[in-house]
């Protein structure tokens, strides 16, 4: 089953080596397609988040009212979901749909780079289009570095690769928890006063589970794709930094448009409140005009 | 630390645990490859080298060769059992892994090429290597190729070289380059090298000197040595472009140096075998990895007076086996196809442990050592490593009494 994913990506990989004729080059634009592939998936899995931030401060009411009854609690957080139209696994169904096309992606890299006999044998069969098998094997050299073999049996400044890959990741997951974080951020003040009686609550626990996972994630996320580098080959380091530069631009964009829907949704609020404002002063003067017309006509009528 | 911050803590190990898993385990098979397998001078012992083992086999038996003193005599343990020719990578200085089949120097030395790049001799009456790591050859990426030689001249295929070694010093005599991997011996015909490289091209280079003589895009990556028909001058390659070619040596301008081609189904991994039948002419048998075997005539390169056979459901990487009226396959579906020699039909198969990659070993009955004619085949699984099969369908009543004996490493 496997196959039917990996071949697709691995010809799709040999393709673009054949019209780049650069291994490095053949990743980067099979990375920065694939993602741009994957971006409405992005964009969903974004939204969602983000959906399920904003019911935070109602889910937290929910949660001091019903602290002592939790079942009535889920329905409740249930009940507000289904009004919201938010789905609690949206982000995760999502993650889970991309898990084997990048996992897949993974593998084509390592099936592509063959750099042992079982593993050129293995990529027999698996190209889709005639005639790329002239391609093979790729050439996996580029800067001095075999892209087959890990840093560590490359030269010395091929370790500058896992660092890479440390720094991209941690800015692509600050990134991605970070375009929610003003929302917290806010919430958190709103709540600072609760915060210690909530930590007992066990609604509140569960509050601060996913907030202690997304804190170690942020820190754990870098660092193990970081030891995944030093012990993979050169080729996945450069998927890595690749897919981690542009899920990071994908999701700055992603945050700069929903900043710029809020503050314009800000603004439209604004400026339907002061209208409204507007609208009832100004209430009083017209029905005084109005009163004065009618009282006018009438005059006009008994004269 | 609190308990709920330890529970934190481990559903984010176990969540990361799982995706370094899935990360490196979905892969399949990852290995490096497959068995080394080299008959010695004597006819009857097998050079075993595979991962982490490397071992001397009797091709009659399937039993290790004793170890013996330099007098000649077994070494035996504490309890007086003789101790086995067999060495494990760990016993070595750098931890050696073993893939390609070792050579046999003299009658005394046995040359092994390690998965890091070093050739070790070890004595084959000791089994101890007679240096501590040997001489390295190659600093960075895998050496696999099977290490062969000649008058004195130790070959080793490198990641971008064939290297040629003074078999004394192990000091280089001379060294061609190429543009990727030598994963297939060269072959040595009078004065000449022919080797091929992964980067689609045959190299000719001169014995003595190494000088390049000419080379031709072959149109694919290939990875057997050439066959060769020294009546005509012709070589013959497979090649990863799903071809067979028919190149002469002949001083011929480069553009006319390929006579003929067939196209098979697969890449085609394995030599191509030239061999001449009972009727005195000459048929070349290759296989491709779609798991097809061919018989063509190497004049014409067609199936004419030959047959292209669907064999094996998995790709057969290893060199026909011809003999008597059988052809015989191995198979990465893990089994072992006998077909007849005539018309390509399957007579036989037998389905093992383990994926069938090494070359299949013929050895005929000499009514001493060999009491029937016998097949050593080898395979990726440590269960069934090496296998002593019957090498005639017809005696085979089942899978089960075709196995002559076992060896599991």
């Amino acid at each position: 089953m496997w196959s039917y994913i990996i071949n697709p990506f691995i010809t799709a990989l040999t393709l673009f080596y054949s019209v780049t004729g650069s291994i490095v080059l053949s990743i980067v634009v099979f990375t920065v397609v694939t993602r741009m592939l994957l971006y409405p998936l992005t964009v969903q899995q974004q939204k969602s988040m983000r959906a399920q931030q904003e019911l935070q401060p109602e889910i937290k009411k929910l949660q001091e009212k019903y602290k002592n009854d939790r079942e009535k609690l889920a329905q409740e957080q249930m009940k507000l979901m289904q009004e919201r139209g938010a789905n609690p696994f949206g982000g995760c169904l999502l993650m889970f749909v991309q898990l084997p096309i990048f996992l897949g992606l993974y593998q084509a890299i390592i099936y592509a780079l063959a750099a042992t006999p079982l593993q050129l044998i293995d990529m027999s069969g698996r190209l889709l289009i005639p005639g790329l098998a002239s391609e093979i094997p790729l050439n996996s050299l580029w800067m001095g570095m075999d892209l087959t073999l890990p840093p560590t049996q490359n030269p010395w400044f091929a370790l500058s690769l896992p660092v890479l890959v440390v720094v991209t990741t941690w800015a692509q997951t600050h990134l991605t928890m970070g375009s929610t974080s003003k929302k917290k951020k806010e919430d958190e003040k709103d709540t600072k006063s609760s915060k210690k009686k909530d930590k007992d609550d066990k609604g509140g626990g569960q509050m601060d589970q996913a907030q202690a996972i997304q804190q170690q994630m942020k820190v754990m996320m870098p660092l193990m794709f970081g030891f995944f580098s030093l012990s993979f080959s050169v080729g996945i380091s450069i998927y890595f930094i690749t897919s981690n530069l542009i899920g990071a631009f994908q999701y700055g964009i992603l945050r700069r448009n929903q900043d710029k829907q809020a503050e314009a949704e800000a603004a439209a609020e604004l400026t339907e409140t002061v209208i409204e404002e507007e609208t009832e002063k100004e209430k009083p003067k017209k029905a005084a005009k109005k009163k004065t017309k009618t009282a006018k006509k009438t005059k006009k009528a008994t004269s | 630390m609190t308990q709920k911050k330890m529970s934190h803590r481990h559903s984010f190990i176990v969540s990361a645990g799982l995706l370094a898993l899935l990360l490196t385990g979905c892969i399949g098979q990852l290995g490096t490859r497959w068995a080394g397998l080299t008959v010695l001078d004597d006819g009857r012992t097998i050079a075993y080298a595979h991962e982490d083992t490397l071992a001397l086999i009797d091709a009659a038996t399937g039993d290790l060769v004793p170890r013996l003193t330099a007098d000649g005599n077994a070494v035996v343990d504490a309890n007086n059992d003789p101790i086995e020719w067999r060495v494990r990578g760990n016993e070595l200085e750098e931890n050696a892994q073993f893939f390609a089949a070792p050579m046999q120097l003299d009658d005394e030395t046995l040359v092994v090429a390690t998965l890091d790049g070093r050739v070790i001799e070890f004595d084959l009456q000791t089994a101890q290597a007679l240096s501590d790591v040997g001489t390295l050859v190659q600093e960075r990426g895998n050496t696999v190729t099977d290490v062969t030689g000649t008058g004195g001249t130790v070959f080793i295929g490198l990641q971008q070289q064939l290297l040629a070694l003074d078999s004394d010093t192990y000091s280089q005599q001379w060294s061609l380059t190429t543009d990727h991997a030598v994963w297939a011996p060269p072959l040595v015909v009078d004065d000449t090298v022919y080797v091929v490289s992964l980067d689609h091209f045959l190299y000719a280079a001169d014995l003595e000197s190494g000088e390049f003589l000419w080379s031709l895009d072959v149109g694919g990556a290939a990875t057997g040595t050439p066959a060769y028909d020294a009546e005509t001058g012709t070589l013959f390659v497979g090649t990863f472009n799903n071809t067979i070619l028919a190149i002469t040596t002949n001083d011929v301008a480069d553009d006319e140096r390929i006579i003929n081609q067939y196209e098979t189904d697969e890449w085609v991994w394995g030599s191509p075998v030239l061999v001449t039948e009972p009727d005195e002419s000459k048929k070349l048998y290759a296989a491709d990895l779609a798991g097809n075997v061919y018989k063509l005539d190497p004049v014409t390169l067609t199936i004419e007076g030959g047959w292209r056979a669907e064999v094996a459901e998995g790709a057969i990487r290893t060199s026909p086996v011809v003999y008597d009226e059988y052809v015989v396959v191995g198979s990465r579906d893990e089994s072992v196809y006998w077909l007849d020699r005539d018309t390509g039909q399957t007579l036989e198969s037998c389905r093992f442990n383990g994926e069938i990659l090494s070359d299949i070993l013929y050895f005929p009955a000499d009514g001493e050592a060999f009491e029937q004619d016998t097949l050593v085949v080898s395979t990726l699984a440590r269960r069934e490593a090496v296998l002593g099969l019957r090498a005639l369908a017809d005696e085979i009543v089942d899978c089960e009494s075709a196995l002559l004996w076992n060896f599991n490493r």
